[in-house]
C-alpha cells in the first residue's frame, strides 16, 4: 500500500558550516547527503534525516553564503515541526538552554506538548512528544543519545488566507483527512502514517506576504510510491482542482513534479523511489560531494566553488 | 534614499555610495524583472558602491525588457540601437544628477544584452560590464574601440537559450574590439547563481581595484 504524508521539506539557509553545526551537531540529525541544486550547482543541497534517509524524516537546505532573511508571510510554511519521544521534552529544553538555542515556553496544541524554537537562521522549528516514538530506532552516532533523538517530522504548519482551497488539494490528491479546528488551525492527516502524516493550516485572512531568504521554506515535498503514482496525482491536480504541475525533474534520489497549491505554498510531489542509497552505500551517507552525471565532469569546478562545511558530526 | 525615482528619462532605483573611490554599479534586469530586482546582488558585489538601477521600458505580455524582440533569440535591432542610446543618455542624466562617475554595467540575461550592445555602440559610457548569459546583440557588428575595457562574460554551459557557439562569438567580438575579456563557462543553465556572484564578487575587486 502506498505511503502518503510528507517526503521532505526544503528551506533556505545562510552559510553552509554552520547550519551543518546546528542539524547535526546541536539536533543530532545525520547529513545523509551532500550534493548541490542541480538547478545552481554553486549551491550546496544538504539533506538530513533519520539513519537511511527514508521519506518523512527529510529536512533539506540551500546555503546560500551572503542570504538575506527572509520574513513569514502569508503564502508560506510557517513551522516545520519534528518527532520526539513523550520523556525526551526536558532533554531538548535543557540542551536549548546550554547550545544558546532560542526556544519558546512549553506549549500544547492538539492535546500534544510542544517545544518551539529557532535555527540559527531564524527558522521556526518545534519538537513534539509523540508516545511511542522511543520505540523507534533514532540515529544515536551523534552527540544526541538515542532515547531522545529526533525521528523524523511530526508536521509542516502553513500559514494561509484560508484552509479550505488549500485541504481541498491535500484530501483528494496527497492522501490526508481533514481532522480537528483549534482556533485558527485547522489540522489534516493521513490516517495510519506516523511519520510526517500532517498538514496544519493557519487560517489568518490577509496578512503580510512572505519574503523568500534565511530561513524561510522554500517548498513541502509530499510522498508518491513511484511514477505512475505520481502521474495519477497530476492528473487529479488538473482535472479536480485546474492546478498545472512543472514536468518530471530527476533529483537523482526521487523523482519530483512542482505546483503551487491555492494558497500559494510550493508543493512538491516526491517518488519513495529510488531512495539516498543509489549512489553510495548505506553506511557512507553524506561523506562525499555527490553529483548527478550531467555535473560529474564539472566535479573540480564546483568543488572549488562551494563553501566549506567544517566538520559535521 | 534609494525609492523609485521618475524624475530622469527612465524609472530607476538610486541607492548612494557607503564607501570611497569604487565605481557605481550600473544594474539592469532579466526579462519580466524590474528596478529592484538587482539591488541585493549590487550590494554583495561591490559593498558600498552606488547602484543605478533603471526598469526596461519596453513590456512583452507585461514583463518589462530593455528591447524589443521578434522571438527568442531574435532581436529587433533597430529597437536594440534606439533603446540602448536611450540608457547611454540615462546613464549621462544620473552621472550628472548624482555626480557620479562613469558605472560598471552588471547585466542578467536581457540587461546583459543591452549591456553588450551599449558597450559597442557607446564605449565611452560604461567602465566595464559583467555580462551574464548574454548573446550577441547585433548579426553585423559595429566598429567598435574598448581598449583596455574590463568586461567578464559569463555563459551557461547547459544554458537553452544562448547556444555555446553564440556566446563564443560574442567573446571574440569583445576581444576584437580590444577589450581585457575574462569568459567563463559554468557548469549551470541560464539561471543565475551563486557561482555568478562568487566570480564576479572576485573579477570586480581584481579588475577595478
Amino acid at each position: 500500500m502506498s505511503q502518503h504524508g510528507i517526503h521532505h521539506v526544503t528551506a533556505i539557509a545562510g552559510p553552509a558550516s554552520r547550519n551543518v553545526g546546528f542539524y547535526t551537531r546541536t539536533l543530532g540529525l545525520r547529513l545523509v547527503k551532500r550534493t548541490v541544486n542541480f538547478d545552481d550547482p554553486g549551491t550546496w543541497h544538504l539533506y538530513y534525516g533519520d539513519e537511511a534517509g527514508a521519506p518523512g524524516t527529510i529536512l533539506t537546505f540551500f546555503p546560500w553564503e551572503h542570504a538575506a532573511p527572509g520574513r513569514l508571510g502569508v503564502g508560506e510554511t510557517q513551522e516545520t515541526v519534528f518527532r520526539v519521544p513523550e520523556g525526551a521534552i526536558g532533554y531538548w529544553t535543557h540542551r536549548f538552554l546550554e547550545k544558546g538555542v532560542a526556544f519558546d515556553p512549553i506549549d500544547k496544541r492538539f492535546g500534544e506538548t510542544v517545544l518551539a524554537f529557532r535555527d540559527p537562521d531564524g527558522m521556526r522549528l518545534a519538537l513534539v512528544a509523540v508516545p511511542g516514538a522511543e520505540a523507534e530506532p533514532g540515529w544515536s552516532a551523534g552527540e544526541v543519545p538515542a532515547e531522545h533523538a529526533i525521528r523524523g517530522f511530526h508536521s509542516v504548519s502553513l500559514l494561509l488566507e484560508e484552509a479550505a482551497p488549500t485541504g481541498a488539494v491535500l484530501t483528494d490528491v496527497l492522501g490526508f483527512a481533514q481532522g480537528a479546528t483549534e482556533g485558527s488551525v485547522t489540522r489534516f492527516q493521513v490516517p495510519g502514517t506516523a511519520m510526517g502524516g500532517i498538514v496544519d493550516i493557519r487560517a489568518v485572512g490577509g496578512f503580510l506576504k512572505p519574503r523568500p531568504g534565511a530561513g524561510t521554506v522554500h517548498h513541502v515535498a509530499f510522498r508518491a510510491a513511484d511514477d505512475a503514482e505520481e502521474a495519477a496525482m497530476a492528473q487529479k491536480l488538473r482535472e479536480n482542482h485546474r492546478i498545472a504541475t512543472t514536468e518530471q525533474k530527476d533529483r537523482n534520489y526521487f523523482r519530483s513534479i512542482y505546483f503551487r497549491e491555492p494558497g500559494h505554498v510550493l508543493f512538491e510531489i516526491a517518488t519513495d523511489q529510488p531512495g539516498f542509497a543509489v549512489d553510495e552505500a548505506p553506511a557512507a551517507l553524506g561523506q562525499a560531494l555527490k553529483l548527478p552525471d550531467f555535473l560529474e565532469g564539472h566535479r573540480s569546478r564546483i568543488e572549488g566553488h562551494l563553501p566549506s562545511l567544517g566538520e559535521p558530526a | 534614499m534609494d525609492l523609485p525615482s521618475n524624475d530622469l528619462s527612465m524609472i530607476h532605483r538610486f541607492s548612494p555610495a557607503s564607501a570611497e573611490g569604487l565605481a557605481p554599479l550600473l544594474l539592469l534586469h532579466g526579462t519580466g524583472g524590474d528596478e529592484t530586482d538587482l539591488l541585493p546582488l549590487g550590494g554583495l558585489l561591490s559593498p558600498g558602491a552606488a547602484l543605478l538601477s533603471p526598469r526596461g521600458r519596453i513590456l512583452e505580455n507585461g514583463m518589462p525588457r530593455f528591447f524589443r524582440r521578434l522571438a527568442e533569440g531574435v532581436f529587433d535591432e533597430a529597437d536594440l540601437r534606439l533603446r540602448a542610446r536611450e540608457l547611454g543618455a540615462f546613464i549621462e542624466e544620473a552621472r550628472e544628477h548624482h555626480g557620479l562617475d562613469r558605472p560598471i554595467a552588471v547585466g542578467f540575461s536581457n540587461g546583459a544584452n543591452i549591456a553588450s550592445a551599449l558597450m559597442m555602440l557607446a564605449p565611452e559610457t560604461l567602465a566595464g560590464a559583467v555580462l551574464i548569459r548574454a548573446m550577441v546583440p547585433f548579426a553585423e557588428p559595429p566598429e567598435f574601440d574598448l581598449q583596455g575595457k574590463p568586461v567578464l562574460l559569463l555563459s551557461g554551459g547547459m544554458d537553452p537559450i544562448v547556444p555555446a557557439e553564440n556566446a563564443a562569438r560574442l567573446a571574440r567580438q569583445f576581444q576584437a574590439g580590444g577589450a581585457t575579456l575574462t569568459h567563463e563557462t559554468l557548469p549551470t543553465g541560464h539561471g543565475l547563481g551563486q557561482m555568478d556572484l562568487a566570480i564576479a564578487r572576485e573579477w570586480l575587486a581584481a579588475s577595478f581595484a
